[in-house]
């Protein structure tokens, strides 16, 4: 399907955040999964199927650009996001308002591209199933709204 | 972060694939830290070496750490593993889990690193690299962490599995935190008021810990000398229960004047007058007691050392354990050889079993058949419940002899 057509600058939205230093290298495209809570890797999320769980809401990582505030909980959640780039499961991209260690480090040993320092309104003007290209070179994110636009 | 031209190098791969991935966690770590630079480390000590924590993800990381070459390249040694290397089957591990773990260690080995599996690398200084007053380490396990920033005035901030294995294989850890003097600085006062039991440091540690989250305690007015035992365990219920990595006190610990500078700059934010009624009063709280008696106890969390071994022996006095009942001790080989036989001897001849290696933390009590243990530990009887769904009273080791022995 080619829509190239409709992504002049006027439906998409450009901005800069902080990428980790030398994880993936070729620009990432996937659908956004929007998650308002911290998530803790350990327990919430299941490395085998990708789903996450956790206070009646769920939906599943794999192959998403995944978009949360923060990191929570064990350390060990580091492994499990490495065992979900081993089976399969993991989501493409993260953008993270705050990053912390614990993300950080699974993302690295993942080699999944992680920018963090989101700023608030540009982190709230993301919905799930947007469609969002992160470049990992230098921060660059670009978000196209809707579902069909930009795949 | 400034990186010097060799460390560069060493991001770019001129060392080799898994330097330039243990120095992208460095640099990715010191980013988010705002480290100004590496700093050379003296020694490592490696977390994250159960396989019932970090499972087949860990074992899959190491091989691919070994694959790319992996090797330390400072003194390193690692914490307890999920198992007693030779004899888990006495334990009641089953062979699944003891070909993973026993993989594991044999991974870490290929790098170089030190097989011991303690949890107390500070007073292991025959096999482990000695640390010393001012200098830089990259340490995990949180109760090591806070002894060595503590008690020793090494310095250190509390790193994970991941970063403490890039550090053993770079030498290096990022500049931020505990490495400088303005991280090290008290933010809390404890005075302390009465004469405290051995089991008071536990709850101590707790009550401090659980209500005020990572600062920096600085404590006074303890009464006589506290000994190794009561310093290990108040630095592992602060560390288990409020993410503290570092205290001070006073008359004890060499960096305990910081308080002066504190106080200076006006950074002491709170005071907490606290005793023994206090401290028992709270217990309840803090560990909730399990409505029966347990017949199985747990010792060594931290893991014993010498000090440990010799306060059971006084405690025991020749008797033995009555039918039905089970007092486990885990502890390293390192430290048993440096006890003399006969203590080694008269404990085991009570009947006490001993395992090395490991601890009641990290191994999988349910498979061992224990539903319902009572530990010594703030910091066991803080974890055990969470990680091994297991019910545990906090009790002194001379009560579970008196129960347990006749």
């Amino acid at each position: 399907m080619s829509t190239d057509h409709l992504m002049g600058p006027s439906s998409s939205l450009t901005f800069q955040g902080v990428a980790l230093k030398g994880v993936g290298s070729a620009p990432v495209r996937g659908r956004a999964l929007k998650w308002d809570r911290p998530i803790s890797f350990l327990g919430d999320v299941d490395p085998a199927t990708g789903e996450i769980n956790r206070d009646g809401a769920s939906g599943n990582l794999r192959d998403r650009v995944l978009v949360f505030p923060e990191g929570a909980g064990s350390t060990v959640g580091s492994y499990v996001i490495y065992n979900m780039k081993l089976n399969g499961t993991a989501p493409k991209a993260m953008l993270m308002k705050r990053a912390e260690a614990i993300i950080a480090m699974g993302c690295i040993i993942a080699d999944i591209p992680l920018v963090h320092r989101i700023p608030e309104e540009r982190f709230q003007a993301i919905a799930t199933g947007d469609t969002v290209e992160v470049r990992p070179s230098d921060g660059t994110i670009t978000v196209w709204k809707g579902v069909e636009a930009g795949r | 972060m400034e990186l010097t031209r060799e460390e560069e190098l060493a991001l770019e791969g001129e060392e080799g694939e898994a330097a330039a991935l243990a120095m992208k966690v460095l640099v990715n770590l010191g980013d988010l830290e705002g480290a100004g630079r590496m700093l050379p480390i003296g020694s490592a000590h490696v977390s994250g070496v159960s396989y019932l924590t970090a499972g087949g993800a860990l074992l899959k990381l190491l091989e691919e750490f070994t694959r790319k070459g992996a090797k330390a390249k400072v003194p390193s040694s690692l914490n307890p593993a999920g198992m007693d290397l030779a004899c888990w089957e006495r334990m009641g591990i089953g062979p699944f889990f003891a070909s993973k773990q026993s993989r594991i260690i044999e991974l870490f080995s290929q790098m170089g690193i030190d097989t011991t599996c303690s949890c107390i690398p500070y007073e292991l200084s025959g096999t482990v690299h000695p640390i010393r007053l001012g200098e830089h380490v990259a340490w995990g396990e949180s109760n090591a962490v806070i002894y060595a920033n503590s008690v020793v005035g090494a310095r250190t901030n509390r790193e994970g599995g991941i970063s403490s294995l890039a550090s053993a294989i770079t030498g290096l850890t990022p500049e931020y935190g505990l490495h400088l003097d303005g991280g090290r600085l008290p933010t809390f006062e404890v005075e302390v008021r009465g004469n405290l039991s051995h089991l008071h440091f536990d709850l101590l540690g707790a009550y401090i810990g659980k209500n005020w989250n990572s600062v920096i305690a600085h404590l006074s007015g303890i009464k006589g000398r506290p000994d190794i035992i009561d310093l290990k365990h108040l630095g592992a219920s602060l560390a288990a229960k409020g993410g503290h990595a570092m205290f001070h006190m006073e008359g004890v610990t060499p960096e305990h004047r910081m308080m002066e500078r504190s106080r200076k700059e006006g950074i002491v934010r709170e005071r907490l007058v606290i005793g023994p009624s206090e401290l028992e009063a709270a217990q309840e709280d803090l560990y909730p007691a399990p409505q029966k008696e347990p017949d199985i106890y747990v010792l060594g969390c931290p893991q014993f050392g010498p000090a440990e071994f010799g306060r059971l022996h006084g405690a025991i006095k020749g008797r033995k354990l009555k039918e039905g009942k089970r007092i486990i001790v885990f502890t390293s080989k390192a430290v048993r050889s440096m006890l003399g036989s006969g203590v080694l001897n008269d404990i085991v001849g009570a009947g006490v079993e001993i395992y090395d290696d490991t601890c009641m933390v990290v191994t999988p009590l349910r498979d061992m058949g224990i539903g319902l243990v009572g530990t010594d530990s703030g910091k066991a009887a803080h974890y055990i419940p969470k990680m091994s769904k297991v019910e545990t009273e906090l009790l002194p080791m001379e009560l579970m002899v008196e129960r347990s022995m006749g």
